[in-house]
């Protein structure tokens, strides 16, 4: 059985790197749980880039130009986290 | 030590930054409201304003930033800061959630799952102790809302809350809507969670939208977002009743986080909150009768 520590340093490899493949077979949650990862990646994304639109409104405005619209809209779904911006960037 | 102030039973609303303006200059009639302390501690501007709300309103101070699961330890600047601003707004409750959100030093900003174990349950009652004791009162721990368990989990959601309570005294925030969602997406009954919660340890209860979407684990099958982006869905308010009748008034609050609406739907969701309350409490004396 893996330890807090170990489980933890694989979610946050799967939620912000995106790496899933060292993710042991111990979620449960619907048929394939660990698709269910995509959500807190999601939020993670989400955060970051509310983080980044309120404590850099220059990086903000940049973001706001047609060529990183699109990013944008690659990182930034329709569904947000609750998280609050400013605990966003250290 | 406990804040002088009283907690009114009626249903407060959350106050996010938008809506600061109108309630420093309108005084909405509303019992009471809770603010996300991480929302001001990074605004001076909006911490002098809140000064002024905490005149006419109890306040609830809900983290979201104290990260009680995390196995590298509380972030004790931060714990720090939230206490700074407990200790000049005086608030009536101070609650946080059951996850974890750093990893290394690195916030997540999300509110990640806990296997439950003796592992984590030592972990977390020992981080709650810190809290407590920074704070000098109780803190109120928050039921999570789940899109994911552990198979190594050897108890129960519901018998981690209350070992954490009998370990350390903590009290619990049960979000309702966080137990509807929870109980969807992870297939439990959510009347048998209400129940089986320890009802005297109950301090707040939360209320918030959801949102449903596919379930890519699942074809076909639909999950439940915890987004605080919607009106509260109906049955949540079933769910609600449920559990005014178990755990009799308690101090409820109505979240919106996201697509924050104008105020006044806020309040709208709070009378609500107060005719269900009403309804149950008023039925509780004839079932007693009858039964």
């Amino acid at each position: 059985m893996p330890s807090l520590a170990e489980t933890q340093l694989w979610i946050r490899r799967a939620v912000v790197d995106g790496d899933t493949a060292g993710i042991p077979p111990q979620l449960i949650g619907g048929r394939d749980p660990r698709r269910r990862l995509a959500i807190h990646q999601r939020h993670y994304r989400s955060s970051l880039v509310a983080a980044i639109r309120t404590k850099f409104p220059a990086t903000a405005l940049a973001f706001r130009d047609a060529v990183s619209r699109r990013g944008r809209a690659r990182i930034c779904p329709a569904t947000s986290a609750r998280y609050p911006v400013h605990c966003g960037i250290r | 030590m406990s804040s002088n102030r009283w907690m009114p039973i009626g249903a407060g609303v959350g106050l996010r930054l938008p809506h600061l303006a109108e309630v420093v200059a309108t005084r909405p009639l509303v019992p009471w409201l809770e603010i996300h302390p991480e929302n001001f501690l990074a605004n001076p501007h909006a911490t002098e304003r809140l000064f002024e709300v905490r005149r006419d309103y109890p306040i609830s101070v809900h983290t979201v930033g104290v990260s009680v699961g995390s196995v590298g330890g509380i972030d004790y600047a931060h714990l720090r800061r939230v206490r700074s601003l407990v200790d000049m707004i005086d608030p009536v409750l101070v609650s946080g959630h059951l996850a974890w959100s750093t990893h290394d030093g690195e916030y997540l900003n999300d509110l990640l799952p806990l296997p439950y174990d003796e592992e984590t349950l030592r972990l977390v009652a020992a981080h709650i102790e810190e809290v407590q004791d920074s704070l000098g009162r109780p803190y109120l721990l928050e039921n999570p809302s789940s899109y994911l368990g552990f198979d190594t989990s050897t108890m129960s959601e519901l018998d981690f809350l209350c070992e954490l309570v009998r370990r350390t005294g903590c009290r619990l925030l049960c979000d309702v809507s966080n137990v509807y969602l929870s109980a969807r997406n992870m297939g439990y009954d959510p009347c048998r969670y209400i129940d089986g919660l320890p009802a005297a340890a109950i301090g707040e209860l939360h209320l918030g939208g959801f949102t449903p979407e596919e379930d890519d684990a699942d074809q076909g099958a639909e999950i439940l977002i915890d987004t605080h982006a919607a009106r509260i869905a109906e049955p949540v308010w079933e769910l609600y009743a449920h559990a005014v009748r178990r755990f009799g008034a308690k101090p409820t609050l109505i979240e919106w986080d996201n697509d924050i609406p104008p105020f006044a739907a806020l309040l709208a969701e709070a009378r609500r909150a107060d005719e269900v309350a009403g309804r149950m409490l008023a039925l509780e004396p004839r079932h007693a009768v009858a039964g």
